[in-house]
C-alpha cells in the first residue's frame, strides 16, 4: 500500500489541524490534494507533521483491511443526495451512491473507507463526497467548524464573507483585499472556540476567480478570458498583506444587487444564525449538530452583521465597508450584545 | 400535549427560535410569536393552556387565536418538530 502524507496546506499556523491522508490509489490522492490544495507529492515528510494528528483518513481503492466493510445497517439515519448517512455520537457511516463508502470513528479521529471503479474515475466524488464529508465531520468531532464563506482582516479582527455560490464571495473577498485589509481564504473558513476565545483560521495561499470576477480587476487583464474559474497565486494579484488567524468581527452576507450604487444594511443575529447554517451546518450526528449550532451562535453573538447589495461595480465597496465597520463603530449593523 | 421531535435540535437567539430536523435536513426560524407557543410546548402544555397563555400575553380574540394557533401546531406537525404525545 502506497502511503502518503499531507497537512492542508504549508502555512497553517496550528499543526494540530494536521491531516494524514493513507491510500493505495494514486487517483484518490490526487483528487484529494486538488480539494484542499496542497501539492503533497514529497512536500511533507513524516518529520515534518505534527505528533498530534488528529484526522486520519485511509481509502482504499483495492481490497479493504478486515473490519472495513459496507455498513450493513438496514435503514439509513439520514440521506442527503446520493449519500446515505448511518449515524452515531461517537460513529459515523457514510455510503456513496450504495457503491463506496466509509466508517468514521469520530472519538479516535480516523476513517477508513472503500472507493469503487466508477467512483475511482470521478475526482469530484472523491474530493468533495468521500473525502470532504468524513474529514468535516471529524473536525466538527474535535471542536473545528466549517463554514463556506471568505474571510479578511483588519489587524486581528475578521470579516467573514459569506453567501451562496454565485453570491459574489471570492470576488468581494479580493476587492476587499487588494485594497484595505488582508487576505485570509476565498472560499472557506474554520472556526475553534478555544480557551482565548473564538478563533477563525483558514490557509491563504491562493485565490480563485472565476472570468467574471477577474473582469472587475485591470490587473487580471491578460489572464485568458476562456479559462473561467482559475486559482491564482497571490503574488499574481494585489494582495499584499496574508493573515491566517482572526478573531470574529463582523459577517457580511452579500449578494447582487439591482441599482447602482452598493448598500449595506444591519442584519439581527437570529437572521445572520439562520444564514449561517446554510453555509456551515450539514447532515450529522445530533451531538455534532449540536456543537456545530453553538459555535455559529457564539460567532454571530460576537459578530455585527450586514447584508451587502453590490451594485454594478465594485468600485467604492472597500471604502463603503471600512466606513461602516470601523470609521463609525457604533453606529452600523448588529452590535454584539444588542 | 405535544413533545418535540428527539430528532429536532433548537437553539434560542434574541427573540427567535433556529430549529434544525436532523432527519430531513430542513432549519426553520420561529418569529417572536412562534419562539412564545414553541416555548409553551416545550413546558409540555396543551391547546388550551397555551391559548390562555396566548390571550394573557398578546391581544388578539379567542377564536383568532385559536385559529392561528391550530394553524401553526398542523405545521410543526407535517414538518416533524413536533409529535402528539401518547
Amino acid at each position: 500500500m502506497d502511503t502518503k502524507r499531507l497537512r492542508f496546506q504549508t502555512i497553517i499556523p496550528l499543526q494540530k489541524y494536521s491531516l494524514i491522508l493513507k491510500s493505495d490509489s494514486e487517483k484518490i490522492i490526487e483528487a484529494v490534494s486538488c480539494w484542499v490544495d496542497a501539492d503533497i507529492a514529497g512536500r511533507h515528510s513524516a518529520d515534518a507533521l505534527s505528533p498530534r494528528v488528529p484526522v486520519e483518513v485511509d481509502l482504499y481503492s483495492g481490497l479493504p483491511p478486515a473490519g472495513v466493510e459496507m455498513p450493513s445497517s438496514p435503514a439509513p439515519t439520514a440521506v442527503f443526495e446520493d449519500v446515505k448517512f448511518y449515524l452515531d455520537s461517537d460513529y459515523t457511516a457514510l455510503t456513496f451512491d450504495d457503491k463506496s463508502f466509509v466508517n468514521v470513528d469520530l472519538k479516535k479521529g480516523i476513517a477508513r473507507g472503500f472507493v469503487c471503479k466508477e467512483h475511482l474515475e470521478a475526482p469530484w466524488t472523491i474530493s468533495h463526497r468521500i473525502f470532504y464529508v468524513p474529514v468535516l465531520e471529524m473536525m466538527r468531532a474535535k471542536g473545528v467548524c466549517y463554514i463556506h464563506a471568505g474571510c479578511v482582516c483588519r489587524g486581528n479582527q475578521s470579516i467573514l464573507l459569506s453567501g451562496g455560490s454565485g453570491h459574489g464571495k471570492s470576488t468581494l473577498t479580493y476587492a476587499l483585499a487588494r485594497s484595505r485589509f488582508s487576505y485570509l481564504s476565498d472560499d472557506a473558513v474554520f472556526v475553534e472556540n478555544g480557551p482565548a476565545g473564538i478563533e477563525i483560521f483558514s490557509f491563504p495561499e491562493k485565490i480563485k476567480l472565476d472570468t467574471n470576477s477577474r473582469s472587475f480587476f485591470p490587473e487580471f487583464d491578460e489572464f485568458e478570458k476562456s479559462r473561467g474559474k482559475m486559482e491564482i497565486p497571490l503574488k499574481s494579484t494585489r494582495i499584499s498583506d496574508v493573515v491566517v488567524r482572526g478573531e470574529p468581527y463582523a459577517v457580511i452576507f452579500c449578494g447582487i444587487g439591482h441599482g447602482k450604487e452598493s448598500k449595506l444594511a444591519g442584519l439581527p443575529r437570529s437572521e445572520t444564525l439562520l444564514r449561517l447554517i446554510g453555509q456551515s451546518v450539514s447532515i450529522a450526528s445530533k451531538k455534532s449538530i449540536e456543537r456545530n449550532l453553538d459555535m455559529l451562535m457564539a460567532l454571530s453573538e460576537a459578530s455585527r452583521s450586514y447584508e451587502l447589495k453590490v451594485g454594478n461595480t465594485f468600485e467604492g465597496v472597500p471604502e463603503l465597508i471600512e466606513s461602516a465597520l470601523f470609521a463609525q463603530p457604533r453606529t452600523g449593523g448588529e452590535r454584539p450584545g444588542s | 400535549m405535544f413533545r418535540v421531535n428527539e430528532r429536532v435540535v433548537f437553539r434560542e437567539i434574541d427573540d427567535r427560535i433556529v430549529l434544525i430536523n436532523l432527519d430531513s435536513g430542513y432549519y426553520y426560524s420561529l418569529n417572536e410569536v412562534g419562539c412564545f407557543i414553541f416555548n409553551q410546548i416545550l413546558k409540555n402544555k396543551g391547546i388550551d393552556d397555551i391559548l390562555d397563555e396566548i390571550e394573557g400575553h398578546f391581544e388578539v380574540s379567542q377564536g383568532r387565536a385559536r385559529e392561528d394557533l391550530e394553524e401553526f401546531m398542523g405545521t410543526l406537525e407535517k414538518e416533524q418538530i413536533i409529535r402528539a404525545a401518547g
